[in-house]
Order: C-alpha cells, then sequence, then structure tokens
C-alpha cells in the first residue's frame, strides 16, 4: 500500500488507514504536496485532507499503466480542484522545481466521483473562524458550496448585499474595519437566496399626526412595530434597538410620510462595517432633500453602546447616506412645532462650515413654504442667532428650553 | 487659434455652469468652484474637479454630469475629466461672487 500523507487544516479527527501519517498544512495544496513527496518511500503517494470524510474511500486503487505519469486528483463535492491526490513520487520530482501552481502540473487526471467535504461552519464574526473557511450568514439558508483551495482563498459572496458569505480564515490578517479589506471578493449571482427583512419601528411621542402615519405605515409594512411614549431621545432610540431582533431596523419617525415605493426589503451592505444609513427626506417647507427627519436603518448594537454624542446622536457614529428620498418631512402642525424642528436644526447646521451646511442654512432661513412656513424662517433665524450668542448649544436638546424659548420670545 | 480656444473655453463654462450637485440645485457646480482646472486644446477639453466631500453620495451623478457636459459642448471632441481630492474643498474655495449671492458670510 503506498505511504499516505494527511493535510492537516482543522483540528478535526478523521478515519483514515493507520499508517497514515499527519502533515501540517503550509499554506498551499503546492507547498504540502511538495513536502510530502519528498519524505514519502513508496512509488506514489496519497495525499489527503482532513476536511474530508474517507469512510468508504477505496485506498488501494491503483492508475492504470498508461496513467503513471499523471496527478489523480478526486473532486471535494462539486468542486473539481478537490483536496485528495495520488501523486506519482519521481514524476512529480521531475516536475515540481518549476511548478508555480498545482494546475501547470502536466498531467491532472481529475476523478469527478469525488468525496464531500464535512460541513463548513457557521460562526457569528471572524473571530470565531478556526477552520479554512467558515460560513457567515445574516439570513436563514441552507446553500452548499465548495471553494477552490488550490488559490488564493477568496470571499465567497452569495448575495447582493454580502448578508450570505464564506468567509477565509485568511480574512483576519487583513481585517481592519470592513470586509472590503482583504483583497480576494468573489461575488456569486446564481443562487438567488431571499434576504430576511430587517425589522421596521415606528417611533412615536404624543406627535400631532403620530397615529395616522403609524396607519399609513403599516399599510405600506405590515411587519412594522411601534414604539411609543419614551421620554428621551437617545432612550426612545435604544427602546427601538430592544425590540429590534435583526442587527439593523429601520426606524421610521412620527413626523414622516413614508413614500409608498419606500423598499422595506432594502439590505445595508453587510460586508462594510456597522453603521447607521441615512435617507434623504423631502422637505416640503424648505424644498430641501437631505437627510434631515430621513427614514433611518439603525445599527442595533451602535446604538445599544451609545453613551455620548455631541449635537446629533446619528452623525456621531460612523453613517453613510442613501441619497433616495425615503419620505416626506410632516413637522409643519403648528407653529410651535415648526418653529422647533427649525430651530435645532438650524443650530447644528449653523456651527458646520462645510458648504453644503452653508446652502441648507441658507434655505431655511429665506424659504417658508406651506403652512406655519413663516415659523420655520423665524426658527432658522433663531438659530443662528442662537449659535451668534455663543450659549450652550446642548440647551437645545431640551424641549423645556426650547418651549420657554418660544414663548419668551413669540408671547403666543 | 488662441480666439477659437478661448471662445470654447467660454462655452465649456456655460455648460458646467449647468451641472449642479442634487443636494445644491441652485449653484453649479463651477460657480461653487468644484472645477480646479479647465484646459482647451485644439477641440480637445480636460478638466479637474473636486466633490464637496469624498462621501459626496451624489458623486457618480456628478461626474457623469460633467462628462455629458463637456463633450456635448459644441466644438469638443475629445475631453478628460480627472476627480481629486487635493487640495481639499473648503468654503474659503467657493468663489466671493457666489458667496456674495448666497449671503455666505
Amino acid at each position: 500500500m503506498f505511504d499516505i500523507f494527511c493535510m492537516q487544516m482543522t483540528d478535526s479527527k478523521v478515519e483514515l488507514p493507520t499508517h497514515t501519517q499527519y502533515t501540517r498544512y503550509n499554506g498551499t495544496h503546492l507547498d504540502t504536496i511538495k513536502r510530502c513527496v519528498n519524505r514519502a518511500k513508496t512509488e506514489y503517494v496519497w495525499v489527503v485532507c482532513d476536511l474530508c470524510d474517507y469512510t468508504n474511500f477505496d485506498f488501494t486503487w491503483q492508475p492504470k499503466p498508461w496513467e503513471a505519469y499523471q496527478i489523480h486528483c478526486w473532486a471535494s463535492g462539486d468542486q473539481q480542484y478537490g483536496d485528495t491526490f495520488l501523486i506519482p513520487v519521481d514524476a512529480f520530482k521531475r516536475q515540481s522545481t518549476g511548478l508555480k501552481l498545482l494546475e501547470w502540473y502536466e498531467h491532472i487526471n481529475w476523478h469527478a466521483d469525488g468525496l464531500q467535504r464535512k460541513p463548513w461552519p457557521t460562526v457569528q464574526s471572524i473571530d470565531n473562524i478556526d477552520t479554512p473557511y467558515a460560513w457567515i450568514k445574516h439570513t436563514d439558508t441552507n446553500i452548499h458550496y465548495d471553494p477552490n483551495l488550490w488559490k488564493n482563498r477568496n470571499l465567497e459572496v452569495f448575495t447582493h448585499s454580502g448578508s450570505v458569505t464564506l468567509v477565509p480564515r485568511d480574512v483576519k490578517r487583513y481585517f481592519s474595519t470592513q470586509f472590503y479589506d482583504y483583497p480576494y471578493i468573489l461575488r456569486h449571482n446564481t443562487h438567488n437566496i431571499p434576504e430576511k427583512p430587517l425589522d421596521v419601528v415606528y417611533l412615536s411621542n404624543g406627535e400631532k399626526n403620530a397615529d395616522l402615519n403609524w396607519f399609513k405605515l403599516k399599510d405600506l409594512c405590515p411587519r412594522a412595530k411601534r414604539i411609543d411614549g419614551i421620554n428621551g431621545r437617545a432612550n426612545a432610540y435604544k427602546a427601538c434597538a430592544d425590540i429590534s431582533e435583526t442587527p439593523w431596523f429601520i426606524n421610521v419617525f412620527a413626523k414622516c410620510i413614508v413614500s409608498e415605493d419606500f423598499d422595506f426589503n432594502w439590505q445595508p451592505d453587510w460586508l462594510q462595517g456597522p453603521k447607521h444609513w441615512i435617507w434623504h427626506a423631502n422637505n416640503p417647507i424648505t424644498g430641501l432633500e437631505y437627510g434631515h427627519m430621513g427614514i433611518i436603518a439603525y445599527h442595533k448594537q451602535l446604538v445599544l453602546d451609545q453613551n455620548d454624542w455631541g449635537l446629533d446622536f446619528t452623525l456621531s457614529m460612523p453613517h453613510g447616506v442613501i441619497p433616495i428620498t425615503g419620505s416626506t418631512a410632516d413637522y409643519n402642525t403648528d407653529a410651535y412645532s415648526t418653529w422647533r424642528t427649525s430651530f435645532r436644526e438650524c443650530v447644528k447646521l449653523a456651527v458646520q462650515q462645510d458648504v453644503e451646511s452653508r446652502y441648507r442654512l441658507k434655505t431655511w432661513s429665506t424659504v417658508g413654504n406651506g403652512e406655519f412656513g413663516e415659523w420655520s424662517i423665524k426658527g432658522a433665524s433663531d438659530a443662528v442667532d442662537f449659535v451668534n450668542s455663543k450659549r450652550d448649544l446642548q440647551l437645545t436638546f431640551e424641549w423645556k428650553f426650547c418651549k420657554e424659548f418660544f414663548d419668551t420670545k413669540y408671547n403666543l | 487659434m488662441q480666439l477659437e480656444e478661448n471662445e470654447l473655453r467660454q462655452r465649456v463654462i456655460q455648460s458646467l455652469q449647468n451641472v449642479f450637485d442634487p443636494e445644491m440645485p441652485s449653484v453649479s457646480i463651477w460657480d461653487l468652484g468644484l472645477i480646479y482646472k479647465l484646459e482647451i486644446k485644439d477641440d480637445w477639453c480636460g478638466v479637474e474637479h473636486t466633490l464637496t466631500s469624498m462621501a459626496c453620495p451624489f458623486a457618480d451623478q456628478i461626474c457623469a454630469d460633467i462628462e455629458s457636459a463637456m463633450i456635448n459642448t459644441p466644438g469638443v471632441r475629445a475631453i478628460d475629466r480627472q476627480l481629486v481630492f487635493e487640495p481639499q474643498f473648503t468654503m474659503e474655495m467657493v468663489p466671493e461672487e457666489t458667496k456674495l449671492i448666497m449671503g455666505w458670510y
């Protein structure tokens, strides 16, 4: 019987003949095979792998005389470039010096009736990967895929959003903040895996049109949940995060009229790091369209972990913008609500020095369409004066302060 | 030839004054100062421009609109558009005239 070497790629036990020698896997199949061939004492040598199940494999198999110089390779599941080889020792040694890739070997005989790899484990994060590959899945699927282990290990992506990935252990060495730090990413477009929709959470706290906008939302998205009556912005967001069972949740606010074509099946780019995603909202008072009062897909864990923020809860954390209008702002329900919304937003804009903020502030300060539009302009003007007065900007977070400011100034 | 190039340059500027960042639809990218360099050689036009930020969500659209404006300018047959982020765009780069119109002081 020929020598057998087993490439050890995992810690798992595999049933093999008793004379099997075990060898540490050394980067690539080719490097490991070269080492095994140099240690072989028989005319041929079996090189196998602890990823496969050899229970019924015939190690007495011998090549035909005219196949004597060929490497025989048995497929691993659907993967032609398998992990089980019968190597002609002398012939391989003659070619091995010039071989940089195993597939450069002149004669490879492919055996399709191969072996099955053991399934890759499913893990929660890359820190838990201790096999050559592991699944990270954010949606339920029984997908099976046998990657090619002869080459660079690709990060295999099976959904458009990256919610189902087969992740090579090598990613750990490259990962800094996101999967895109890894240079070998292969996207598969043929699997058509339905993705698990994100939770949708509606947040209200006594707004005038809260029930009306809630019923509109339920019509568009029956799975939406509601959080109502939580005082304090951060507490309210954290309550939304608490009831979310998905890693992100789409947060719809009571002052949002959701667009009828809003895509509630939207998925974040799972290959990026944790961040919030902000849709644009149409503001009928100012005519502006940007993230203010927009629907936000919050990253649940970021929200739960956030205990310190500046003027803006969302923008104080990693975030991205989705330049699609997802809703219409619905805040001009009375003079005070209109003024307060404008005042608070314009305080934030007035402390920014970028051109977009200046543009938006100018618009808030000059355009006030529709009912209570003049209160929007007054709010913007008061915000600029407030910022110039060098008072504590955090005061504008307090409803009580805003109300007193408004009542004192306008005495309605 | 110099006269023709000057005329073509003015035409390209006019075209670029019709390209807008969708988030600032009343100020063209030319008037914002996002065009760092405009070169004309015969019927070739080269533009070096930036965006208001590297994370501009409309980057693809703005770049495409600039190319379209350039190539559709009568007299332009070949273009080269380069997106740069050095120097970084700041409020100081907005032309004084635009600041005056917008009240950005």
